[in-house]
């Protein structure tokens, strides 16, 4: 099962990731941003109690909240507003997976992989084209992030395949100087 | 690559794809500062060598018996008290931040706290750095392919912010530089100073070892860092090579630290270094040089399934030492590592055979000699040339009143406040900062340098700098280079460290090394870099070069301007006796110490008023060793109340940051100023003549102060008021500056409080 539970924090509490990404916006400046609503994706992959997940380890009781949907539902994106969504890319780095997985072990879950990331709801703006490249500037960096425009489908989260031993050796005592191994 | 084509004729097989990898890794310009070290024709005649020639002579000569490990390990080490020894390390990092600024500062700072924890037998980090050279933030566009200087900026500072404070290291010093030509190249500068035992200072694996690599898993992360680091970037650089980008983990790296520390005090392995660029091949390559080694790359911990075996062994994923450990000394090294959750594993053994052999599930894929691996690189003679540019001598304007000048000046990107950078890292943590990088009446003035006390316990501190001048560099390298070792070592001694105990790095950022007026810059440069540590005294420990920083764009290639920083490592004997730089107490007076000369080639000066051209400022190699003698010996005798060095901006600049910094104001009177062929105001306001501090003396110790500095060129100029206004009274035609002290600050502190 892959799970999906986006975090936002309380607005009493001052949301400072949502005023980030559209101060962020503004600074570019992309115009007609009229406001940003910035929330923390996890995806965890295994047979585990999400809302439990969500409750007792990822979102803080007293200054955040949580929705926890099967991945393939996530939460609507309100009417008249954007979802701008940013991903590691599979491979890169990224700290707080490794910390998710070890705090849900510590919970006597097991989830085989989790991947996080920021969906960034977005009021106002340019059209679909210019947001989406604003976004690939402030929002994320497309080197090592996959920024979409929308949801990010995904059906599945482990990363890598078997890989068969084969000894390559590469032809180059017979090379001149104008040829290069292939 | 004939070389190698001969090397396995010679052998009469085939290379594998694992071996020609290792061999682009180890002899990339990264690992093996291929040019540096080559034999160059400068000019006609050949210098041999040129790093061994210039940089390594001078710290032969000067054999300091203070010098416990200079350009060996990954660090250089020097004394620090009875018990301990220091070591420092800055690195460049400056392609992966190009790409993704925030992951490429990031690892940067991870990348040299390895260095640190893997020199000698493994050194605790205590303090870092860090310099970066960007394009101007206000830029109205940046060519394709770049990232806008301004988010660049937020990304290396969130980078070197996120890794430091998580890791509980204080980030103390450091300066940002910026100039247009850095807007597709920006330069990363990150430096890590450790301590350890003196006893912990060596390290030499030995046959029968097995090689243990601890820390993080092995992905993908980073294959060919260390090729693409020695590489030019292009407009498509930002889309094809993100595999070189690698993000690190600070919580990993902490844990690495705390369970490598145990294990070296407990003695259980004989030798360590980083898994940086190159990864395992570099690790294992180096530290098994004299041995040979076996790895079997199944072994290795991986993060996912797929890697090849050429992967697995290049592959730069972070937070990775590698470790060399007696047989019988492995279950506890293992059980050290597994109470701390850090993963730890053995993957081969240190030989004895001189081969580099490597297997896979039992199947060899590599068998390299050690002597061809480290040896075998041809050094090809490089071509330098040099003549001596041809600059104008404009005559700076004269001005009824110099107070637009100055306040440009102080809101100008490399002189303004940097409050915005330091306040978001944690310069406190560890508790042993002794002067902050943010000093005065508010806690936000400039301070010259960065003291530490590592030990708790004692008194005893390290005082940071560093000095760099890209801009003279246009007009001089030679005096560039000069100019930033008196520069850096200016600043330590500003603070209270001993010159007599500083040690300092070179860090070269250079363009493309093949062509001969590039390279000839930088022969200038390393030449400087012989004269100065001789006629200072000073030598060189560590060092690091990073070449081919350029940029090609709309057909055109924009070289980053000739970049040295030196960084400054200086013993302070006792914390209690250091200074800051701000004002400290109304009727004290105020000295200026060193000569001005006419010297406004590359300054700020000349930048804000548009002019082009001048007399580069110019090291005085018997004078400058002198001042900083005088100073440091006023410093330790209790006889200063405040000391800044005079750099970007001249006098005037540094007259102003003393007095807004201690919510105090200055008159000066500057008719006692030593000056040495100087006409004008502006000159002698703004002239970045180097080797020259502002110090303010109580009226009790004035004689003692005078006479104190007796030998070098020194005058009274001032005296501490409290009117919050900066009045200077030039040499014969009256007021020639008026200025509130809160319309300085907000001029200093306007650009970058972001």
């Amino acid at each position: 099962m892959l799970w999906r539970i986006d975090i936002s924090c309380r607005p009493e509490f001052g949301d400072a990731p949502s005023a980030s990404a559209l101060a962020a916006l503004r600074d570019l400046p992309v115009e007609g941003v009229e406001r940003v609503q910035t929330s923390t994706v996890y995806l965890l992959e295994g047979d585990l109690p999400a809302e439990r997940v969500a409750r007792e380890i990822l979102a803080d009781p007293i200054s955040e909240t949580f929705v926890a949907t099967p991945a393939t539902q996530p939460p609507p994106v309100p009417a008249g507003a954007r979802a701008v969504t940013v991903f590691k890319r599979p491979g890169v780095m990224d700290p707080v997976e490794a910390s998710a997985r070890k705090a849900i072990a510590d919970l006597g879950f097991s989830a085989s992989a989790v991947r996080t990331g920021l969906r960034h709801v977005i009021y106002g703006g340019p059209d679909d084209a210019a947001l989406r490249a604003a976004a690939a500037k402030v929002l994320g960096n497309e080197a090592i992030d996959e920024i979409t425009l929308g949801e990010r489908p995904f059906e599945r989260l482990a990363l890598g395949t078997p890989w068969t031993f084969r000894r390559i050796e590469v032809p180059m005592r017979g090379l001149d100087d104008g040829a290069s191994p292939s | 690559m004939k070389a190698i084509q001969a090397h396995f004729r010679k052998l009469d097989r085939e290379p594998t794809d694992v071996e020609l990898e290792t061999l682009a890794q180890t002899w990339s310009e990264h690992c093996k500062h291929k040019t540096l070290t080559s034999d160059v024709v400068f000019n006609g005649t050949t210098i041999p060598n040129l790093l061994k020639s210039t940089v390594f002579r001078a710290t032969e000569e000067l054999a300091r018996p203070w010098c416990v490990s200079v350009f060996k390990d990954n660090a250089g080490i020097v004394e620090f008290d009875e018990k301990f020894n220091v070591c420092f390390k800055v690195e460049t990092h400056n392609h992966p931040s190009a790409i993704d600024p925030y992951g490429g500062a990031n690892t940067g700072l991870g990348g040299v706290i390895r260095d640190v924890l893997g020199c000698g037998l493994g050194a605790r980090p205590v303090g870092s750095t860090d310099v970066f050279c960007v394009g101007p933030p206000d830029a109205a566009s940046t060519p394709p392919g770049t990232i806008h200087p301004r988010r660049l900026l937020k990304g290396l500072v969130a980078g070197v912010r996120d890794y430091g404070n998580r890791i509980g290291l204080p980030t103390v010093n450091g300066a940002v530089f910026v100039d247009e030509r850095y807007i597709g190249n920006p330069l990363v500068y990150c430096g890590t100073v450790g301590i350890l035992p003196r006893e912990k200072s060596f390290k030499a694996a030995r046959k029968g070892d097995r090689v243990v690599v601890v820390g993080g898993r092995t992905g993908r992360d980073g294959i060919h860092g260390a090729t693409f680091s020695s590489a030019e970037l292009h407009e498509k650089s930002e889309a094809v090579s993100s595999g070189a980008v690698q993000i690190g983990n600070a919580i990993v790296e902490k844990k690495v630290i705390d369970t490598v520390l145990q294990a070296r005090d407990l003695g259980l392995y004989d030798a360590i270094t980083d898994c940086g660029a190159g990864g395992l091949s570099s690790a294992v390559g180096e530290m098994g040089e004299e041995l040979g080694a076996e790895v079997d790359l199944e072994k290795v911990p991986l993060k996912y399934e797929g890697l090849t075996c050429a992967e697995i062994w290049i592959s730069e994923a972070q937070e990775r030492m590698v470790l060399s450990v007696p047989p019988e000394h492995v279950d506890r090294l293992l059980k050290v590592f597994a109470a701390e959750d850090v993963e730890a594993t053995v993957i081969g053994t240190f030989t004895g055979t001189g081969d580099l052999v490597l297997r896979y599930s039992g199947h060899e894929v590599s068998r390299l000699g050690m002597e061809f691996l480290h040896h075998g690189l041809p050094r090809e003679p490089r071509v330098a040339t040099w003549a001596e540019p041809k600059v104008s001598d404009p005559r700076p304007p004269e001005k009824k009143d110099y107070r637009e000048d100055l306040l440009k000046i102080l809101g100008s990107w490399n002189v303004c406040s940097k409050e915005w950078i330091i306040r978001q890292y944690d310069h406190e943590v560890q508790g042993g900062s002794a002067v902050k990088p943010l000093t005065g009446a508010g806690d936000d003035g400039p301070s010259d340098a960065a003291v530490l006390r590592p030990i708790l316990g004692s008194h005893r501190g390290l005082a940071l700098g560093c000095g760099m001048n890209p801009r003279y560099g246009d007009l001089d390298p030679y005096q560039m280079a000069a100019n930033a070792i008196d520069e850096a070592l200016r600043n330590v001694v500003a603070v209270g460290a001993d010159p007599t105990r500083t040690a300092i790095l070179d860090n070269f950022s250079w363009g493309n090394p093949n062509d001969p007026e590039t390279l000839g810059a930088l022969v200038r440069a390393a030449q400087a870099c012989y004269d100065m540590a001789k006629a200072y005294g000073t030598p060189f420990i560590s060092g690091k070069d990073s070449l081919n920083n350029e940029f090609r764009t709309g057909g055109k290639t924009v070289r980053v301007p000739h970049s040295l920083l030196i960084s400054a490592l200086g013993i302070v004997h006792d914390a209690r006796r250091c200074v800051t730089m701000d004002l400290k107490e109304p009727g004290n007076f105020v000295w200026l110490v060193g000569p001005t000369r006419m010297e406004l080639g590359g300054s700020h000066f000349m930048l804000v008023n548009g002019l082009a051209g001048g007399k580069v400022p110019t090291v005085d190699p018997a004078m400058g060793p002198k001042i900083l003698s005088v100073v440091a010996r006023a410093i330790s005798e209790g006889l200063v109340r405040a000391c800044h060095d005079l750099s970007e901006g001249g006098l005037a600049v540094a007259a102003a940051e003393m007095a807004f910094a201690g919510g105090l104001g200055l008159n000066m009177f500057l008719e006692q100023a030593p000056v040495k062929l100087l006409t004008g105001e502006s000159a002698l306001l703004f002239s970045e003549t180097p080797s020259r501090f502002l110090v303010e003396v109580r009226e009790r110790d004035f004689g003692k102060f005078e006479r104190a500095t007796e030998g070098v060129p020194r005058g009274c100029v001032g005296q501490v008021t409290a009117t919050g206004r900066l009045e200077l009274v030039g040499r014969g035609r009256g007021k020639v500056l008026d200025v509130s002290i809160a319309e300085l600050k907000e001029a200093w502190r306007k650009p970058l409080a972001w």
